[in-house]
């Protein structure tokens, strides 16, 4: 049983990591870009699995879900196998890599300094991993929230079978169907392996990604800066007793803390990488689209990142309308805050009754609003391939003289 | 040279205030382990409810009372007056999934649930529960048998 479920956790990682070669191909790895593709693409790999999870359900193919994996993994692993190919030639007459060899520009690893750190960080986790385990014993269905929310639902889904939309339907509100389902079906995608709805598959996930959240802080720190600070930071977010806690209390927000540090991480990789920008920036995209499938919260972070890569981009002839309309979306909602407080009706109950229609009613201008603001995917695309300072989404001043010329 | 003094007492504050942190929180779960139950207040409700999962069919849904009245169950946990009777009825349906426990008598079946004592005198007769089978330490599955 346990090794089926382990057959699901390499699929994932695999495919996760075959991603990483596909958006950031890179004939020299050195160990440290080799740890990030791990944690990078294990999370990745996971979250997409539990996509790929999700369509098979309607298709009514998640009893086929090994195979489906398996033949993902190997499309991916075909593909990347092209790109690696085509890498190489491009080697051959030299251009930049993704993760260049970077041994020459680090400084000098192995100092006592160092070994000091890294022995102290390997205590801190072997601790961290007993706290884990202690936590574990105590609430092995996790939380509160992870028996009404997550675990309920993964058991919905799982024992339901076929008949897992009859559940969306049923009337159970206060379980949060709307909630996304990435973490729900992860498990699902664990229990349909090792054949069982055991209580371990949603703790090995707890596990699983609050080792991944440590190891890519840890891994993308050491790439990016220096080791030492990879293991300062990761000793940091050891030392947050609540990290520990809820990762091992079964809730999202630890995955999501994932999906988000990943996101932020990717974004750092295109400046390091002139030759393939566009890789690093596909593959944040994402693991911000993976945080919304994560929890809700998740989607406002997606809107933000959003938002920083494809830049925003105002008009002139838009300043005045736009700022009139961010007024009038600012100022209805406190207008109906003192409409709530002074009205003499119970305020749980008019909230409860009336709130979601007004956000919705406002809904359709935010969007709009957004999208006005927001630069247009193909601009920000074409300026990723573009080095030098117009590439950010701090260019619009050239952008706007540009279209002032025009005019 | 001040420089140097500097960086070493930031990691090294740093490594002691992490240090810190992570064995205090070993320490205090070490120390809380040997007061644990032998087992999980979750897991020992899953097995008292499991006990109805036989005589239900694997899917439909079954009405769920408790002590308090239905309504009492959701407005007692909103203003954090006890939350126990909503975790029982959370767990009852945890348990019994994917059967949908409604919260409410209006079933054929319904679960009765009195870990916490039995139901205000006259509830059953008036929702028209009849007992089908006792299963003990307050579980009790029943039949409806008219409408109120």
């Amino acid at each position: 049983m346990i090794a089926f479920f382990l057959v699901a956790l390499l699929l994932s990682l695999i495919s996760g990591v075959l991603a990483t070669f596909i958006f950031l191909p890179s004939p020299r790895n050195d160990l440290q870009g080799l740890l990030l593709r791990l944690f990078v693409g294990g999370g990745l790999g996971l979250g997409l699995s539990a996509c790929l999870y999700f369509l098979s359900l309607p298709a009514g193919l998640s009893g086929y879900i090994p195979l489906i994996d398996l033949a993902a993994c190997m499309a991916l692993g075909l593909i990347a196998y092209v790109f690696r190919e085509r890498g190489r030639r491009e080697v051959e007459c030299p251009a930049e890599s993704q993760l260049q060899d970077r041994k020459a520009a680090l400084p000098k690893t192995g100092s006592k300094l160092e070994t000091w750190i890294a022995t102290i960080f390997a205590v801190e986790l072997l601790a961290s991993l007993g706290s884990f385990l202690v936590a574990f014993l105590k609430e092995p269905h996790g939380k509160w929230d992870a028996w009404l929310i997550w675990n309920m639902h993964a058991r919905f889904l799982y024992r339901s079978g076929e008949a897992w939309r009859e559940v969306f339907a049923g009337g159970m509100e206060w379980s949060h169907w709307d909630y996304p389902l990435l973490l729900p079906l992860s498990i699902v995608r664990g229990w349909k392996y090792s054949g069982n709805d055991s209580i371990y598959i949603p703790a090995a996930f707890a596990l699983l990604f609050t080792l991944l959240t440590l190891g890519l802080l840890l891994c993308a720190l050491m790439f990016l800066r220096r080791r030492i600070q990879g293991y300062l930071a990761a000793m940091i977010l050891l030392g947050t007793p609540l990290f520990i806690m809820m990762g091992a209390s079964q809730l999202a927000d630890v995955p999501l803390a994932f999906f988000m540090l990943a996101t932020l991480v990717l974004l750092f990789l295109p400046a390091r990488s002139p030759g393939n920008r566009s890789g690093a920036l596909v593959l944040s995209g994402i693991a911000a689209g993976l945080c919304a499938w994560t929890k809700n919260e998740g989607l406002l972070f997606l809107l933000i990142v959003y938002l920083l890569l494809a830049g925003a981009r105002i008009d002139d002839r838009d300043r005045t309308g736009l700022v009139r309309t961010a007024a009038v979306l600012l100022l209805t909602p406190a207008g109906y805050f003192f409409v709530y407080v002074l009205t003499p009706l119970d305020l749980g109950y008019h909230l409860a009754t009336s709130l979601n229609r007004l956000f919705l009613q406002l809904w359709p201008s935010v969007i709009f609003l957004f999208f006005m603001v927001a630069g247009a995917p193909e601009r920000a695309a074409s300026a990723g391939e573009r080095p030098g300072p117009g590439a950010g989404p701090g260019s619009s001043m050239p952008e706007k003289r540009r279209r002032r010329r025009v005019r | 040279m001040i420089a140097k003094y500097r960086a070493t007492a930031g990691w090294l504050l740093l490594v002691v205030l992490t240090g810190y942190a992570v064995l205090n929180l070993l320490w205090q779960n070490i120390r809380s382990y040997p007061d644990l139950p032998e087992t999980d207040p979750v897991t020992i409700h899953e097995a008292r409810i499991a006990q109805l999962r036989p005589l239900l069919s694997p899917s439909g849904a079954v009405g769920y009372v408790t002590t308090v009245e239905n309504g009492e169950i959701f407005a007692a946990e909103k203003t954090f007056a006890n939350v126990e009777f909503l975790a029982q009825y959370v767990l009852t349906q945890y348990t019994l999934a994917p059967r949908i426990v409604r919260n409410s008598p209006d079933l054929p079946l319904v679960v009765g649930n009195f870990i916490d004592g039995p139901p205000a005198p006259g509830f059953l007769e008036k929702n028209g529960l009849v007992l089908l089978r006792d299963l003990g330490d307050g579980l009790i599955l029943y039949r409806r048998e008219r409408k109120p």
